[in-house]
């Protein structure tokens, strides 16, 4: 089997980044190249100035060909933001006694059609479980009931910012291969099928926004964005102690922590000044405070949405965190003490080949992006093999 | 309808302009009792309430009671839902009530069932019928309990969505100026003090004859364009020094944050109110002091008006639009990304869910980075402006 490089663009509100990847002889994939570039123009995952944001996603894209030696032409975009929501969505058909292949595709259809906001766009359609006659969790195919069911989660988001991400890829005359949720992608790096089926929640902890991914009862039970990222965090701290968004980020990566330490009260520490201005010093506590707030106050709404669900329960395998958020000091201690779960910083997983530094949570969703690329394009691959296969079976017959 | 006229000057100006000042639930119907104590020459001012009781006690001449089959004349005992139906149930009345009308000033105290419920329907039914909606509300203090303060929050949401633009004046905030051994009667009489001045304020500035022409089209244009963030503030002056006093009361007091509000605003409407003495020298003072005290540019539109029996006594009224944009901006690329915004409205028109008023704990100018792009609003909250000052929180400690 023949597969082409995949190539996943991430356009992210801090980071554009861009991950080539190959299959191995064995049939693993393997990360040959990344191109990882400082992001501008964007806001909370979405586009606030169209042209810098091509700027910079051509840099990564040009680091990336030149690491791989390879002209790069088609992308998987691993997108956020665009106030992208999952909605359970359920269908039920009677049947006359063997379920046949016609009816799956049938209930399958009739789930996958749900009416949305003018505004909205399907992302994704993800296929849940089948119940036939109310027994969920079976394989239908072959069996006899009365009534068949199918449920879906319709993972869905405003078309025009979805659009605009998508403008980006045409404005540098690639090809779109197909648009990801980058909350699915970074679970797909992330999270072991042990994981998935003992239930997890993954959220990824972007620069302008918030992922989450929800596995609950071996399916994916519910996915969103917060708009809210690390970029609060730093306007949080700016705001608070009079500095520049630089500084800020600074302060925030030296001594930012999601947790409010007994030693945070009697530390000081020195706050840039500008020229011919007193030295000035902040509480390390003070620091702490806002931070954890924040980051409390996100991981909040997450629970929120969940126990009103019904999903926190179900999370077996705990919580899983990634993106640039994850290195934050005492994160992981912060999501256990508000879902009362056991936390993990996740990396990527699943794909072979990744040297130590490529293994940090930040990677997470563009890792993801190219596995998800590599498993369609392996299944279509054997899809198109097996439809020659029964073309050919045809005309022998015929 | 509006207000008396005493000549034919007026009756032009109140074609223009017609005013209905409306408090929807009990708080409200109070602040107008006290408003239009000396008041006079009041506009038309209603109270709408459940509660029959509270009706009939209210000073105010129009009373809609809403809701008989709902509430059944009692009050909402704080549920926002029960308010809502009352509403709905006579959105007849209320579209009765508003008809004829240009501008509705809605007065409500956020928190409260009636006023939580129903102030976003009658919002709603004013815009329908094609009037210009500003809401000046109030929002509950702390000690009224953490289920007050979120139902008001969500009523603060749903008025945003309803109203043109709210003005919302936290009591949590004017409780940090009172003494801390203030009594609570006394803390609520001050609310209601400072309520009633604002609507006077704004009434005065509307509807009066105006020296200085200022008219319903400035305070449209400055309303439509200010992303529904309006600051609001109101100052007096009285004798030989009462411009400055006035101005002193504005620019340093605490409803436009010590003149931060100002300093901020890319367009205000600034109203002055004196007696026949006031003078020109006065006029030109209050401008300048404005302009120096605004970032440059700014836009200031400056009414005044001369009442009768007020010699020695002036009043400013100031109503400023922090994010003040021009409604259209071509070439530059800007996603709102509010949860109910359609994509494709101008920067001006797609900050239609951003936290209001400079007068909040947390106003924009605590959006910072996010100033430019459209809020993050979850349950009424905009998530941009530091959770450590949402949550009233002094840092550095």
């Amino acid at each position: 089997m023949n597969i082409e490089p995949i190539v996943a663009l991430e356009i992210g509100t801090s980071r554009v980044r861009v991950f080539v990847g190959e299959a191995r002889e064995d049939g693993a994939l393997m990360i040959t190249a990344v191109g990882d570039a400082a992001s501008s123009g964007m806001r909370k995952g979405e586009i606030f100035h169209f042209d810098s944001v091509c700027a910079c996603v051509e840099t990564a894209l040009r680091q990336a060909e030149e690491a791989a030696d390879l002209k790069i032409n088609e992308v998987y975009l691993a997108m956020s933001g665009s106030q992208i929501e999952a909605l359970p969505s359920r269908a039920e058909i009677p049947v006359d006694g063997e379920i046949t292949p016609q009816d799956v595709d049938h209930v399958k259809r009739m789930a996958k059609e749900v009416t949305l906001p003018a505004d909205r766009e399907i992302l994704h359609s993800i296929f849940g479980q089948f119940a036939v006659d109310g027994l969920p969790g079976v394989t239908p195919v072959g069996l006899v009931g009365q009534r068949l069911a199918a449920e879906m989660l319709i993972v869905h988001g405003v078309h025009s910012r979805m659009v605009n991400l998508v403008r980006v890829v045409k404005a540098l005359k690639l090809e779109m291969a197909e648009p990801l949720f980058s909350g699915l992608c970074s679970a797909q790096a992330a999270l072991s099928a042990e994981q998935k089926h003992q239930g997890a929640l993954l959220i990824d902890l972007g620069g302008g926004k918030t992922d989450y991914v929800v596995y609950a009862q071996a399916k994916i039970a519910d996915a969103g964005v917060i708009g809210v990222g690390g970029d609060h965090v730093t306007n949080d701290v700016a705001r608070a102690f009079r500095l520049s968004t630089t500084e800020a980020e600074a302060l925030k990566l030296q001594h930012g922590d999601a947790m409010v330490s007994a030693a945070g009260r009697t530390r000081r520490l020195p706050l840039p000044a500008a020229a011919g201005e007193a030295p000035r010093t902040a509480k390390l506590s003070d620091l702490q405070t806002i931070v954890h707030l924040r980051m409390e106050e996100t991981f909040g709404l997450i629970a929120a949405r969940l126990k009103r669900q019904k999903l926190l329960s179900l999370l077996g395998a705990g919580v899983v965190l990634t993106g640039g958020g994850a290195h934050l000091k005492n994160v992981a201690a912060l999501a256990e003490k508000v879902f009362g779960l056991p936390c993990e910083i996740g990396v990527p997983r699943n794909a072979s080949g990744l040297t130590a530094n490529l293994a940090v949570p930040e990677y997470a969703t563009g890792v993801g992006a190219v596995l998800h690329g590599y498993r369609s394009a392996r299944t279509a691959a054997e899809e198109s093999r097996s439809a020659w296969k029964k073309l050919a079976h045809w005309f022998g017959v015929n | 309808m509006a207000a008396k006229s005493e000549n034919a000057q007026d009756d032009v100006r109140e074609l223009r302009c017609r005013v209905l000042v409306a408090g929807v639930g009990g708080a409200a119907g109070n602040v107008l009792g006290h408003a239009l104590a000396d008041w006079p020459e009041p506009p038309t001012v209603a109270a709408v309430n459940t509660d029959v009781r509270a009706l009939e006690a209210t000073a105010v001449a129009l009373k809609v009671a809403i809701g008989r089959t709902v509430a059944k004349g009692m009050g909402t005992g704080g549920d926002a839902e029960l308010g809502r139906l009352a509403a709905n149930e006579d959105l007849d009345a209320l579209r009765a009530l508003v008809a004829g009308h240009d501008l509705l000033l809605l007065v409500a105290g956020l928190g409260g069932g009636t006023a939580t419920g129903a102030a976003p329907v009658l919002a709603r039914i004013a815009r329908e019928e094609g009037l210009l909606v500003l809401a000046y509300v109030t929002l509950p203090f702390a000690f009224e309990g953490a289920r007050r303060q979120e139902q008001a929050q969500e009523g603060l949401a749903d008025l945003k969505q309803s109203a043109d633009a709210v003005i919302g004046l936290p009591n949590q905030r004017l409780h940090a100026l009172l003494p801390s051994d203030t009594s609570l009667p006394d803390a609520f009489a001050f609310v209601d003090r400072m309520m009633s001045a604002g609507i006077r304020g704004l009434w005065t500035l509307l509807a009066r004859d105006n020296m200085l022409n200022l008219d319903f089209s400035d305070l449209q244009s400055l309303v439509e364009n200010s992303g529904n963030e309006c600051g609001f503030g109101y100052g007096e002056g009285q004798g030989p020094g009462k411009a400055e006093q006035a101005l002193q009361g504005l620019l340093e007091g605490p409803m436009l944050e010590k003149g931060r509000v100002i300093a901020n605003s890319g367009a205000m409407i600034l109203n002055v109110a004196g007696g026949p003495d006031l003078s020109l020298a006065e006029l030109e003072t209050i401008h300048r002091r404005f302009q120096e005290a605004a970032r440059p540019g700014a836009r200031i539109s400056l009414g005044a008006a001369v009442l009768a029996g007020w010699t020695g006594r002036l009043a400013l009224t100031v109503l400023a639009a922090e994010h003040w944009l021009p409604p259209a901006r071509p070439g530059s690329l800007v996603i709102p990304a509010g949860p109910d915004v359609p994509a494709d409205v101008p920067a001006g028109r797609a900050r239609k869910n951003v936290q209001q008023s400079e007068l909040q704990l947390g106003g924009a100018g605590d959006r910072g980075r996010f100033r430019d792009v459209a809020p993050t609003i979850h349950e009424g909250a905009d998530l941009d402006i530091p959770v450590y000052i949402r949550r009233g929180i002094r840092i550095p400690s």
